[in-house]
Order: C-alpha cells, then sequence, then structure tokens
C-alpha cells in the first residue's frame, strides 16, 4: 500500500519536477495515445502545484509536507495494524471514524450503496481492467487468465472502457519504472505479468480504489467520490462479500458484454423503473442468447440456465433485481426448461429470443393499452388528478385522456427530493399540452385542498399481502387521500405482482446514495454525477479534508494518547469553520460526524386499506384480490 | 288568581305568541310570569314556588331537554344571589322588572353568534344543514346579507319535516338551497364542505342534544372528515351528561315492540332527539364565542361549582 | 403658560410622534419584507417598538391609550397577517392594561351595592339574566375621571415583564418535556428551524443523559438548509441524529416514538402553525400510526384568533424554489408552501413554559392571557358598544 500511494504522493506534489521526467520518459518511444493522455494528467497536476505555490506554499514546503505526511502515515500504519491485531476496533473507530462504512441502527441490515459501488467497482475492473484483473488475480488466488485484455477491447462500447485507460494512467509511472517499454495497452499482457504481486485483499482493495479515485475520469462508478478508500478496504473485510466478489470474479469470463453494459446502466440509475428495467434485460437477455453457444457434453436446456444465472448474479450486483425482472427472469428459466432437447440449438434460440419479445410485448405493452382503457373509465372529464413521481403508464394514461379522448383535466404532479422523477413527466405532459401543476411532497396538504378527484399511483410492485410496494413517499400520498376520502387507483401491470409478503417498510427495502441528500438543490443527482468537473472538485476537496483531519488527529494523538469522543468533537467543531468559506453545503463533512447519518431509502409499503382499487390487465380489483391473480395467472407468468 | 296560574300553559302560550323564542327562554319566562303573580314574600316560598314550577313543566312537556336549560339557570341565578347576597329582594325585584330584557338579550345572542361565526361561511362552500334552528338560520342569513356565496343543502328531517320549513325560508332569502331525504346525507356528505346543526340542549360533556338524525348526520361527517359544527346560544347548555339517546328524557320508547301493528299512524312515532357526543363535534359557535366542547364543560362548571 | 411655550410643547410632541411613525414604518417595512424571521424575533422586537410607542404616546384616559395600543396592533397586523406573535404580544400588554384598568375601579370607584364588582368567577351564561351592566358604563362614562394608576409605568413594566418571560421560555418547556421523552427514544421532528426543539433534544442529552435517535426530515425546499444545520448541531452534541428526505417519513414512522413540533402559532381550538411545510404530512403520518405528537410553544404563541380559514394563515412561497429554471415556453404552475396548519386532532399535547395542556384546553389558557375584547383589534364596534 505505502508503496503505491508514495508513487501517488509524489507524482502529485514535485508535478512541476515529474513533468519534464515524464517528457524524458515518453521521448524514449513512440508518443501513443495514452501517453498524451497521461501528460495531460501530469500537467493539470502540474497547474495544481502551480496553484499551490501561487498561494504561498513552495514546493519545498510541500516536499516537506508530503515527507511529514508520508511519515505520519507510516506512523499511523503501524499503529493500526497494532490496534487491529489486539482487535480493538472500537478505539480504531474513534480514532478513524470515517474508517468504518456508515451504517445506520434502523438499516443496517440492508446493503449500502457504498457497498454495493465498492464490490461492483472490483468486479468492473477485475473485468475491464488488465493490471487490476492481475492483481487481484493474485490476491485472490485465481489462477492468470490472459484473455482479460481481449476482453478489455470488446467492451468500448460500455462506459467500463473508461476504467481502462484511467487505470493505467495510475499505474503507468510504476509501470514505467519496472520496465519502460510497457506503456502501450496492446502489450499490457506482458507487462503486467512484471508487475510485482500484492499480498493481501486489503492490498487489493486499496489499489483498486486509488487508482479509480486518483483518476480524473470518474466514469466507472457513479458518485464514485463518496467511495472513500477505507470503505472500499472496509468492506472487504466482510467475508462475505469477499466470497460473493471471489465467485464473481471467478466466474467472469462467463459475463456478456451486452449484460455489463446493463449492469453499469443499473447502477448509474440511467435505466430506472421496474418496467423499463425488465424490458432491458429482456433485451439484453435476448442479446446473450443469440450469442450463446453450449459448451460440448451438455445441452442447451440444462447449460442455459446455468449460463443465465453467472450474468444475473452480475446483475444482482448493480441494483437489487426488481419483481418485474425476478418474475421475467423466473419466466425464462422455466421456458427454457420447457425447450425440446431434440430441436437444435439454433432453433431453440431463436425460438426462446421470440418468445421473450412475445412476452414483453403481452406482459408490459398490450397490459399497459388494457390498463390505459380500464382506467380511463374512471376519469371523468375536467377531472383533477394527482399523480406523484413519473409512471410510464400513468403518463400514457394522461396523454391518452388529454389528447385522444379530449378530456379536459388538470393533473397535479406531486414529487420529491433527491430524485426528482416527477419533473421530466411534468414537463413532458406540459409540452403535449396538459394543464400540468407540479409540486412537492411537503405542500400535500395544499395540493389535496384543491379539489381533488383521484390519485392515480404507479407501482414497483403489489405483494401478495396486498401491500403496495413503491417509490418513496407512494404511502404518504395514499395515506394522505385516503383520509380525504379520496379514491386512491394504482395502475400495475400483473407482471409486477409478487408472492413477497412484508409488513413494514424497514425490513426490506433498497438504500440509495446517502450523497444524494447532502448538496440543497434542485437538480437530480444523477445528472450532477455526469458532471465530471464539479465531481473531481467535490473529490478533491474531500481528499484535502480527509488528510487535514487525520493529520490534526495524529496531532492530538501525539499529546493524549487516548483520544475521546469529545475532543474529535472539538476537533470536528474547530475545523467546519475554517472550511466554512469553501464549503458549499452543511453537510459535506458529515461522513466525520460520528453520530450523524442520512437515510435515502428509494422505496416504502402502502398498505391495502389506503387503496381503493388496483387496475390491471385483469380489470380492476381490491388489492385483497392480489394473492388471488397470482394463483389463477401463475402459469402465464 | 294566583291558583289559576298554570305554568305549562304560559309557556306554552310565550311560545306561541313568539315565533322567535327558543324554549329556555320560553321557560325562564314563564317563570318570571310566576313570580310577577305570586308575588313570593320570603325567600324560601319564592325558591318553593319556582321549584315546583320548574318540575311541574319539565313533567308536563314531553320533549324537555331545552326548557330544561332555561329552568336550570334561572334556578341557579336566584339560588346564586341568594346565597352569596341575600338580597333576594332586589333579585326579585330585578327578575320580575326585566323579563322582556331577557327576550330581547336572548335575541341578541343569536346576532352575536351570527357575528361570531360569519367568519366560517366562506365563499363557494356548500354546506349541509339538518334540522330547523333559529341560531343557524340567523347565521345563514347574516352571511347571506354579507354577499357570500355559499349553497345549503337541507336534510329534510323526518319525521318533524323541520327541513321543508327551513329550505323555504332559505330560499326566500335567495339562497341556493336543495333539500335531500335524510338517507341521502351519507353519499352527499364528500361533496360539501361543512354541516351546521342547532342544538336543543348542549349538555355537560359537549354533546349536544337535537332533532333526530343529527347524530348520523355527525358520524357520517366525521367519517368524512368534514367540520361538524354546533349553532347554539349558551342559555341552552344544560345540566345533563347523557351517555347515549337512551339516557335522554323521551315520550316513547326507541325500540319499542309493544306498538300496535294495526295503528298505521303511529308505527312510526319514536322519539324525535338523540343526542350527539363531543367528539363528532369540531365545535361550537355560542355567543360567548367559538368554544372547544370542553369548553362548554367549563362554562357549566363555573356556573354550578363557586 | 405663555403660547411660545405651548407652541413648542406641540412642536415636541410633533417631533416625538414622527419619531416613533418613522420607527414603525420602519419595523412595517421589514415585517412585509419578512426580514425578521422567527416568531421570537419578532415578539421581541414587537414588544421594543412597542415601548417605545408607549412612551411617546399622549392620552388623556387610559381608555385613548388602549385605543392607540390598538390602532397600532391593527396596522402590524394588516401588515403581516401571518406574523401572529406580533398580534400576540400586543394583546398581551392590552390585558395588562386592562387588569389594572379594572383594578383600579375597583379601587377607586365607590362600590355599588350588590353589583357584579365583588362577585367572584361567574359564568358567562349568566349574562342573560344580569341586571343591566352599570358598572363598566359607568367607568367608561366617567371618561375623564383622574385615576392614580400610572398607565405608562404599568404597560412599561408589563412589557418588561414579557420580554423577560419570552427570552426565558425555553427553561420552562424543557423541564417538562424531558420527563415526555425515554431513554433510546427514536424521535422524529419535521420542524428543524425551530430553536426550541434543538435547545431541548441538546438539553435532554447533555442534563438528563438519554440517549435517543433523532429522525430530521428535510422539509425541502423551504428548510432543508435549517434541517441540515439543525441535524449537524445534534450530532456534535453526540446525538443520534438521522436526516432523511420527506417522502421517507410515512416509511419511518412504523419506528418512531415520538413526533415534536415546533410551532409558530396556537390558536384557541388548539391547531397550530407549524413554520415547515411538511409538518401537516408528517402529524397526518403520526395519526395515522398513533403516535404520540407533542408541540413546544411559548405561551407568546398562543393567539386568541380562531382559524376560519386556514387558507388565509397558511403562506405560500415562489415558485424559483420548486423549480428554479424552468422552460418559458411551458411554464408549470407551482404550488410551493411554506408553512402548515395542524389541525388540533392530529396534536397530542402542547408543552408551554407553563405546563403541559391538551389541544382541547388552549382556550382556557388563552383566556387567562386576552381578553376577549381585544380578539379583533380592527373591531371599533365592541369599543363603541361599551363605551
Amino acid at each position: 500500500m505505502s508503496n503505491e500511494k508514495d508513487v501517488k504522493v509524489e507524482d502529485q506534489n514535485s508535478g512541476s519536477a515529474a513533468q519534464p521526467a515524464a517528457e524524458t520518459a515518453s521521448s524514449e518511444k513512440k508518443l501513443s495515445n495514452k501517453e498524451l493522455k497521461e501528460l495531460k494528467k501530469r500537467e493539470k497536476a502540474a497547474k495544481r502545484s502551480a496553484q499551490k505555490q501561487a498561494s504561498g506554499i513552495t514546493i519545498e514546503q510541500q516536499q516537506l509536507q508530503a515527507q511529514a505526511k508520508r511519515e505520519k502515515k507510516k506512523q499511523q500504519q503501524h499503529r493500526e495494524e497494532q490496534k487491529r491485531e489486539a482487535k480493538l476496533k472500537k478505539i480504531q473507530n474513534e480514532l478513524n471514524p470515517s474508517r468504518k462504512a456508515k451504517k445506520t441502527t434502523l438499516f443496517s441490515h440492508l446493503e449500502t450503496t457504498e457497498e454495493r459501488r465498492a464490490s461492483i467497482l472490483a468486479i468492473s475492473s477485475a473485468v475491464t481492467s488488465p493490471v487490476a484483473s492481475r492483481i487481484t488475480a493474485s490476491g485472490l488466488m485465481i489462477p492468470m487468465v490472459a484473455s482479460v485484455v481481449s476482453g478489455s477491447q470488446v467492451y468500448t462500447t460500455s462506459s467500463f472502457s473508461n476504467s481502462g485507460p484511467t487505470l493505467k494512467n495510475e499505474t503507468a509511472p510504476k509501470v514505467q519504472k519496472s520496465s519502460p517499454a510497457v506503456s502501450g495497452q496492446a502489450v499490457t499482457v506482458a507487462g503486467t505479468a512484471s508487475v510485482p504481486d500484492h499480498s493481501s485483499t486489503q492490498d487489493i482493495a486499496k489499489s483498486l480504489a486509488t487508482m479509480s479515485l486518483e483518476s480524473e475520469d470518474f466514469g466507472v462508478v457513479p458518485g464514485i467520490s463518496s467511495i472513500v478508500p477505507h470503505t472500499l478496504e472496509e468492506s472487504f473485510e466482510n467475508s462475505q462479500l469477499v466470497s460473493s466478489v471471489k465467485e464473481l470474479l471467478l466466474n467472469k469470463d462467463y459475463i456478456h458484454p451486452a449484460i455489463t453494459l446493463l449492469t453499469t446502466n443499473l447502477a448509474h440509475y440511467k435505466i430506472v423503473g421496474s418496467i423499463p428495467r425488465c424490458i432491458a434485460m429482456l433485451e439484453a437477455f435476448q442479446i446473450v442468447i443469440r450469442d450463446y453457444q453450449t459448451p460440448k457434453g451438455t445441452t442447451l436446456s440444462r447449460n442455459l440456465t446455468n449460463y443465465l444465472s453467472h450474468q444475473i448474479d452480475i446483475l444482482k450486483k448493480a441494483r437489487p433485481l426488481s419483481v418485474t425482472m425476478g418474475n421475467a427472469i423466473r419466466w425464462i428459466k422455466q421456458e427454457i426448461s420447457h425447450i425440446d432437447p431434440s430441436i437444435s440449438d439454433e432453433v431453440a434460440k431463436q425460438d426462446l429470443c421470440e418468445q421473450i419479445a412475445q412476452f414483453a410485448r403481452e406482459k408490459i405493452e398490450l397490459a399497459d393499452q388494457l390498463i390505459i382503457e380500464n382506467a380511463s373509465n374512471h376519469i371523468e372529464k375536467s377531472a383533477t388528478i394527482v399523480v406523484y413521481g413519473s409512471s410510464k403508464v400513468i403518463s400514457d394514461l394522461i396523454l391518452h385522456n388529454t389528447l385522444q379522448l379530449q378530456k379536459n383535466i388538470k393533473v397535479i404532479v406531486v414529487d420529491s427530493r433527491p430524485l426528482f422523477e416527477g419533473r421530466s413527466m411534468a414537463n413532458m405532459l406540459r409540452r403535449k399540452g396538459v394543464d400540468v401543476m407540479y409540486s412537492l411532497i411537503t405542500s400535500l396538504d395544499a395540493v389535496f385542498d384543491m379539489g381533488v378527484d383521484y390519485v392515480f399511483l404507479g407501482a414497483h410492485s403489489i405483494l401478495s399481502n396486498g401491500f403496495l410496494y413503491s417509490r418513496v413517499g407512494t404511502a404518504m400520498i395514499a395515506m394522505s387521500a385516503k383520509r380525504r376520502n379520496i379514491p386512491v387507483l394504482v395502475c400495475c401491470e400483473s407482471l409486477k405482482f409478487s408472492q413477497r409478503v412484508q409488513l413494514d417498510s424497514v425490513t426490506f427495502n433498497e438504500l440509495a446514495d446517502p450523497n444524494d441528500l447532502v448538496s440543497i438543490d434542485y437538480d437530480n443527482p444523477l445528472e450532477r454525477r455526469g458532471n465530471t468537473g464539479t465531481l473531481l472538485k467535490q473529490f478533491l476537496k474531500e481528499r484535502e479534508t480527509g488528510r487535514k483531519k487525520q493529520e490534526s488527529e495524529n496531532k492530538i494523538k501525539g499529546k493524549a494518547s487516548v483520544s475521546s469522543s469529545n475532543n474529535r468533537n472539538k476537533v470536528n467543531g474547530a475545523s467546519a469553520p475554517s472550511e466554512g468559506g469553501e464549503e458549499k453545503n452543511i453537510l459535506d463533512s458529515w461522513h466525520g460526524l460520528k453520530s450523524l447519518n442520512i437515510v435515502n431509502i428509494l422505496y416504502d409499503l402502502t398498505p391495502p386499506e389506503y387503496i381503493k382499487k388496483v387496475i390491471t390487465e385483469f380489470g380492476a380489483l381490491p388489492p385483497s384480490s392480489v394473492p388471488v391473480i397470482l394463483r389463477e395467472y401463475k402459469g402465464s407468468t | 288568581m294566583a291558583d289559576m296560574f298554570n305554568i305549562t300553559e304560559t309557556y306554552l302560550k310565550f311560545l306561541e305568541e313568539d315565533s322567535d323564542m327558543t324554549m329556555p327562554i320560553a321557560a325562564i319566562e314563564a317563570l318570571v310570569t310566576l313570580l310577577r303573580i305570586r308575588n313570593p314574600g320570603t325567600a324560601a316560598e319564592m325558591i318553593n314556588s319556582i321549584k315546583s314550577a320548574a318540575a311541574e313543566l319539565v313533567q308536563s312537556i314531553p320533549n324537555s331537554v331545552s326548557l330544561r336549560a332555561g329552568c336550570d339557570i334561572f334556578m341557579r341565578f336566584v339560588m346564586r344571589n341568594f346565597h352569596l347576597y341575600g338580597d333576594w329582594e332586589s333579585c326579585k325585584r330585578h327578575l320580575i322588572e326585566n323579563g322582556q330584557l331577557f327576550v330581547s338579550r336572548a335575541k341578541r345572542s343569536r346576532e352575536k353568534i351570527a357575528n361570531i361565526g360569519i367568519d366560517f361561511i366562506a365563499d363557494d362552500d356548500l354546506i349541509l344543514v339538518h334540522g330547523f334552528s333559529r341560531a343557524v338560520v340567523s347565521l345563514l342569513s347574516k352571511a347571506a346579507d354579507k354577499l357570500i356565496r355559499f349553497r345549503c343543502v337541507v336534510t329534510e328531517t323526518r319525521p318533524t319535516n323541520q327541513g321543508e320549513q327551513l329550505y323555504s325560508l332559505l330560499a326566500t332569502k335567495g339562497i341556493p338551497v336543495t333539500l335531500v331525504v335524510d338517507n341521502a346525507v351519507g353519499s352527499i356528505i364528500d361533496k360539501v364542505n361543512k354541516v351546521l346543526v342547532g342544538a336543543e340542549g348542549v349538555a355537560e360533556s359537549g354533546g349536544i342534544i337535537n332533532v333526530i338524525g343529527t347524530y348520523s348526520v355527525g358520524v357520517l361527517a366525521q367519517n368524512a372528515k368534514k367540520p361538524f359544527y354546533v349553532v347554539s346560544e349558551s342559555h341552552k347548555f344544560v345540566r345533563m351528561f347523557p351517555l347515549s339517546s337512551d339516557d335522554l328524557p323521551m315520550a316513547n320508547k326507541l325500540l319499542d315492540f309493544s306498538r300496535d301493528p294495526n295503528d298505521l299512524e303511529n308505527i312510526l312515532s319514536g322519539p324525535t332527539i338523540d343526542y350527539t357526543s363531543q367528539e363528532y363535534i369540531t365545535a361550537l359557535i355560542t355567543d360567548l364565542g367559538v368554544l372547544t366542547p370542553s369548553a362548554v364543560s367549563e362554562e357549566l362548571i363555573k356556573m354550578w361549582y363557586d | 403658560m405663555s403660547t411660545s411655550n405651548l407652541k413648542s410643547l406641540a412642536n415636541n410632541n410633533n417631533n416625538a410622534n414622527t419619531d416613533i411613525n418613522v420607527t414603525i414604518n420602519a419595523f412595517i417595512a421589514r415585517l412585509k419584507r419578512k426580514q425578521i424571521v422567527g416568531s421570537y424575533a419578532i415578539a421581541l422586537e414587537t414588544l421594543q417598538l412597542l415601548k417605545r410607542f408607549i412612551s411617546a404616546a399622549r392620552w388623556s384616559h387610559v381608555n385613548e391609550l388602549i385605543e392607540q395600543i390598538r390602532t397600532l396592533g391593527c396596522t402590524l397586523e394588516r401588515a403581516q397577517p401571518t406574523a401572529f406573535c406580533c398580534g400576540s404580544v400586543i394583546r398581551r400588554v392590552l390585558t395588562v392594561i386592562r387588569d389594572e384598568v379594572e383594578e383600579d375601579m375597583q379601587d377607586g370607584a365607590p362600590v355599588v351595592e350588590g353589583t357584579a364588582a365583588n362577585e367572584p368567577l361567574i359564568s358567562s351564561m349568566f349574562n342573560l339574566l344580569q341586571k343591566p351592566d352599570e358598572k363598566q358604563q359607568q367607568f367608561y362614562n366617567k371618561n375623564h375621571r383622574k385615576t392614580k394608576t400610572d398607565f405608562r409605568q404599568v404597560a412599561i413594566q408589563g412589557i418588561k415583564d414579557l420580554v423577560d418571560e419570552i427570552t426565558n421560555i425555553d427553561d420552562g418547556i424543557q423541564q417538562i418535556a424531558i420527563d415526555l421523552i425515554h431513554d433510546h427514544e427514536i424521535l422524529l421532528t419535521p420542524t428543524p428551524e425551530s430553536k426550541t426543539v434543538l435547545k431541548f433534544l441538546i438539553r435532554a442529552r447533555e442534563r438528563a443523559h438519554r440517549k435517543f435517535t433523532v429522525l430530521v426530515s428535510e422539509g425541502f425546499p423551504n428548510n432543508t438548509r435549517n434541517a441540515h444545520e439543525f441535524a449537524k448541531k445534534l450530532a456534535q452534541h453526540d446525538i443520534e441524529t438521522i436526516i432523511i428526505p420527506d417522502s421517507a417519513v410515512f416509511a419511518m414512522m412504523s419506528r418512531v416514538g415520538k413526533v415534536i413540533i415546533g410551532t409558530k402559532t396556537v390558536f384557541i381550538n388548539g391547531g397550530s402553525i407549524a413554520s415547515s411545510s411538511g409538518t401537516s404530512s408528517v402529524c397526518e403520518c403520526a395519526r395515522e400510526f398513533k403516535t404520540p405528537v407533542f408541540a413546544v410553544a411559548g405561551l407568546y404563541k398562543l393567539s386568541p384568533l380562531y382559524p376560519f380559514n386556514v387558507g388565509k394563515f397558511v403562506e405560500f412561497g415562489g415558485s424559483h424554489e420548486v423549480l428554479p429554471k424552468m422552460d418559458p415556453r411551458f411554464r408549470l404552475d407551482i404550488v410551493n408552501k411554506t408553512t402548515a396548519y395542524v389541525p388540533p386532532e392530529n396534536i397530542d399535547i402542547y408543552i408551554t413554559n407553563i405546563g403541559g395542556f391538551a389541544p382541547s384546553f388552549i382556550y382556557r389558557i388563552v383566556w387567562d392571557n386576552y381578553k376577549q375584547i381585544d380578539v379583533n383589534l380592527d373591531d371599533k364596534q365592541t369599543n363603541k358598544l361599551t363605551a
């Protein structure tokens, strides 16, 4: 770890000095594209250090600082190791509170986004980056597979490919030292073989993290700045996670590029909503099945399911599967098992793809049409409708009623932070000429004072005990409407019916990134993440604060051997005002406050008594009839 | 002559003569008349004669809740003056001399209610009214005079058919009004904005005793989360605490299985009042201000415990 | 006294008047622009203004003073109808003066035998049978009778007492409220802008050494900054704090032991206005889960008004808070509530600095502190009627 970091620190702090060195290094061979990029990076680093210089710190001072930091880090590392041995985890936490991935008392049973990102980062790096895979291979004692490199080239269309050059940049100095001949990506296989092996999973984690973090291309994983190397390291202490990652890495050769692409898109929240996610998955599966070749000695009906399971495993890592995806997967597996072994693989694959397309058409497109027809009967002329967030079927329903049926309806779109999904729907409807009003969930009672006739809700899933599992906030709207005797109607394809039962929203849920709630603005955090420039700044700032904190803590450590939590608070309090000027958000440093947590859940449960009617393609039914549909139509799903 | 005096007849005569007069005021007036005619010589005589007259009056009138309030307040006033200050003579004089003042004050209190309650009626309101109440009428006409644009739904209020009376009265005032059968309340309750009812008596708990059907309307309004306002003069506060409609003094039994099945006219003769407990009441609009049900209890407590 | 003397006196008088008018106008302007934030600040500033006003006021009879104060109160209320505590403190001062007037009258006026003057607490129901009210008329008729009492002194002292009360409100509230939370309880507060709630929670942690978790809902868009600062402060005091988006309130409510809300105004019916827009929905959720809701409010926040038309009392903010960027061709209608009305049925208890009360009993506390006659400050009729 120290080796790697030292290189990096040097690189950063002596940027201006490093530049000519890099030039000489690069003059030794042809200037490849990669090197050009690298040069740019260095230039930027130089600019950074120039800025620092302008702010009054000379290079010498910087070097001194760097030296001091290095020493301190070594000291700290040493101490930490001792303590780990002594298993004094508590003290360790106090020493460095941000080490521990933040877990809320109520939701500690759920996987945090950080954990999820950590694992997917590890996997994606392993899949796409030759260097990382090498490291991983040695660390996890997986026999080296040379074919990875070709894999990384195949994926160039996916956003994962970004990580290729990214990692390259960071490891380049090191590689140059050991074997200057290696620099182009095409020859990396040979080069990586000579990179000294690392010894433990933690080091892998750290190197993975530093590699990704130090890069200026933040395309790898959304919101990466939130993953402090510690988090990654921390999550690798979790043996369960390590084993699951190990398993995935073992099977990484099986993973189809289409699935990897889908995985990134899901993890990026580029594809959201249970129906779009399901459609995307079905499309990806069609490609996978088309490309599938049955290995020798087995049959398609036996092996394809297994093969798909590997794909699904990685999909699960992006986000928990939606109920629609689960139902669709169950159906596909059933279909595969029904394939007649006598027909040829080509025909079987063709059939399967057609069936999948048919499934999507029937269960989603046609179902939506039926639902819209049915629900339209409820909408009177000049009715006022409240909708929440965005939903494909609901926006289609509204458009159908205003454009085709010429009903003069008024729509109130209620929306909530942090995703603001309703905003795009409101804008879309407005552009199409619908009378739209937009409001946030905090103004709910004002909305319901406006003579609302119906509340139409979309669904993520309806559970077999009649509970509606949907976007967080749905329950509040349904409850408020119910209390005002406004009928609540849920539009839901039967594909979303789930066998599961659940009683409250805390037991099973999906945690989103708590950092989405940190900044107080009106942008969708996903859009914000796409903007690399701000992210980089934020990240650099975070790192800087992290370092400062460490330093100050070390100082305290020097004075008093035991630092009480009180002491730490004082430090935080003291450092807060000094940063106050530059800090944009009040909570930018929330990781540092031990007792502060941010919970950003994605779903909640609406009890059936708030729901008047569930409109499905089978007609309208009370929520209590969900299990009936599940039983009756089990065969068809 | 003194013996010729019949308290019940006097009471009924007052009610008949002045259609604006409420039962408690009529009772008070009757008692004042009694004092004037009997002109008791001692305090004890005065108290006794009031007591017996009040008892007689309550006995003889089937629907006695409201007049009981009048008797109570009168009695209490006399007793208080007597006990506290011992100046029963001046008290008697005051009562005898100012009979007409009380009537005018009672009428003025309705005016006051209208002034206080006017804020409850807003433009575009759809108001459900059950039963006929002078206080409600005065409030609604005041609102109409102030050019507030509201509409009324009036229930038929069987079997007394007070609804028709109210309907025609409101219609002549130019208030948009519609009449519905009592059974339709459930279907229209979601459309209305608020419910107004009068009261024959306001019980100690803050619940009200009113024409039959009020309870059902109250329950429906509560279920539909609609505000349920009682408009009533404070002299109708009565020291009773019924637990349900069963506890009310009523002429006919609610569930009477002994009626003659051949007597078709009286098949439906049941009580004409019921009790609506305080949890269904949003607020009481009285001449003392807008009171929560618990404030009623306070007023009564203050009257009886000093 | 020569005429010139008189003139200069009048001039002085005028100067003083213009001075105070300038101050009043400045205050009104600030109220209108919402430059004074929080009922605490508004109450204190109103009292300061009132003090100056009374010091500068000239009157020949105390009724004139009362009338002048009423006019001032009326002006302020018109300027900012939602700054309730403004009117409330003025009514409180009026009450102090009126009480003094009554006392003064009892001392000074010859007791009319057998009138209500020395009668104890009496039900207003007796109004009906009461003898014609001579006492009051008597007093008001004797308009020019000199009283011994220095009402200026009384009013100023009343203001001073009120300022004392307002500044010391938190202690009283904390004492009572701490007993309402137990160890390891999970609390939820939707009103992070309330200093009273903040102080109370910190005190419960530090003095009573209770360990508890506080959920803070964000109150987006108008209150998020406050919420984050609130959470940060709590966390710095070692209180387990969790920030949740407003949409997650329902999901978390099943785990919440108590909901604490700060209030802006408490109306006579026991309902209240909270200055965070999501509060009414949060309280509704709490009611749905039968989670107790307790509201903290200083006595000065009680208002003798009845929320006839809630729409009049609830404030709305600008649309830019919700949607800063909008396509000018396709503008959306936006609802942005900045305050919320919580009806009395959604609140279980009010903690004030003089004790805890059920919402149904708030009316009594209000009448202990205000006079019915001052409810409508712009209502001249009431005065004419009695005068």
